[in-house]
């Protein structure tokens, strides 16, 4: 499991040619990893909490994909996102960490805690953004409303659905750093 | 949310993100081209130009903050990716800046004590400070606003370095005006705005550019 690097570029590079499967199972197969590195490295934070990293550090890869090259590995990127933060998160609750990235590789992943009623931080976040960004989320989050749907539904084309559904991310991802 | 239900709202996004390169340079140059191109026409270039650009003292009022233009817009570019470690460019800087120190000092050996004050504050300080500010900060302004796409880990130093490479290629547009070439003024009042640019981008980058 530590050794699928090259499988993670490998399904980057084909989401940068727009398959959307890949990607999901980039994520998918990113989720554990960072649990065990966020629970190994975070261990004095509880579980929720954890989870609230870990979903902020898949924000963050989200919003921030453009910033990893092709050419490149992709851990050495991810471990630098989590790292910075895992360290954010401590120094929200006042605390100093040091976190040597080196040990990130050997930390074995961790499947979700039996009942993650994680991301209470994202559910407070969702409550704070506008009524159409606010849905599109929810819509797609927990509907599985897909793109081609949204745009009907909130009158808008599949074209501006798209840029509302990034933008809304990018204000959630905002909102987050702002309510820390 | 569920980090299931989070991981489907982000492979539904399709929508890529926009790189930092090529963009941050024109975002950070054009702006500091525009208004020192103005401040040029108000202040006029140096009847001696040609002259200066090849006297051994002068010439320095363009290498200096050449050097922090290269090395402060590579070093904020390298930074825009969360991987990068500590980068060899800063060291440029410090070139940069013990070259204007030995400039000042040579000349300061050569000069007697009581002359060092009136070398120091020259004739144009004010309007020295205030157009390498000013025009500066136009193209750090312009800069952070796509340095936000990138993801650095470290918000201040990238902000500090595209506050220096912007100061810098002010200090390079202004002194085609300034005729004030005694390095005690030019290293201490290029030096102190170019420095100023680079503090507020270290201090609005720690703002600004944070993941």
């Amino acid at each position: 499991m530590t050794e699928n690097g090259d499988d993670w570029a490998h399904l980057l590079r084909a989401a940068n040619r727009g398959d959307t499967a890949a990607y999901g199972a980039f994520l998918v197969a990113l989720a554990p990893v960072l649990r065990g590195i966020v629970r190994a490295r975070a261990g004095g934070i509880d579980a929720s909490l954890r989870e609230d990293i870990v979903q902020e550090v898949l924000l963050t890869v989200h919003l921030k994909r453009h910033t990893w090259a092709e050419d490149r590995p992709v851990r050495p990127w991810v471990y630098a996102i989590t790292r910075y933060k895992i360290v954010d998160a401590f120094r929200c609750n006042g605390r100093e960490i040091n976190l040597p990235i080196e040990d990130f590789a050997d930390i074995i992943p961790a499947d979700a805690e039996p009942d993650p009623f994680a991301a209470r931080d994202t559910d407070r976040m969702l409550d704070q953004l506008d009524d159409r960004s606010r849905n599109i989320l929810r819509a797609v989050a927990y509907e599985e409303t897909k793109l081609a749907d949204l745009g009907p539904r909130f009158g808008l084309s599949e074209g501006a659905a798209r840029v509302a559904l990034h933008r809304a991310l990018g204000k959630l991802s905002a909102l987050r750093r702002g309510g820390q | 949310m569920k980090t299931d239900d989070l991981i489907a709202l982000l492979s539904a996004d399709t929508h890529p993100g926009r790189a930092v390169f090529p963009e941050v340079l024109f975002a950070t140059l054009g702006p500091i081209l525009v208004t020192g191109s103005v401040f040029l026409m108000v202040l006029g270039i140096r009847p001696d130009l040609t002259s200066a650009v090849t006297s051994q003292v002068a010439v320095w009022k363009w290498l200096l903050p050449g050097l922090l233009v290269v090395a402060g817009i590579a070093l904020a570019l390298a930074l825009s990716r969360p991987e990068s470690g500590p980068r060899k460019a800063w060291w440029v800087t410090l070139l940069a800046a013990a070259i204007g120190a030995a400039l000042f000092a040579s000349r300061a050996a050569i000069l007697p004590p009581t002359d060092w004050m009136a070398a120091i504050r020259g004739r144009t300080l004010l309007v020295c400070l205030a157009s390498i500010s000013t025009i500066g900060l136009t193209g750090l302004v312009g800069g952070l606003a796509i340095l936000r796409r990138g993801a650095t880990t470290r918000p201040g130093l990238s902000g500090l370095a595209l506050g220096l490479g912007s100061g810098g290629a002010a200090a390079l547009l202004y002194a085609l005006h300034c005729n004030e070439d005694d390095p005690m003024f030019f290293v201490t009042w290029y030096g102190s705005a170019i420095l100023a640019v680079g503090l507020i981008g270290a201090i609005s980058g720690q703002r600004l550019l944070r993941m």
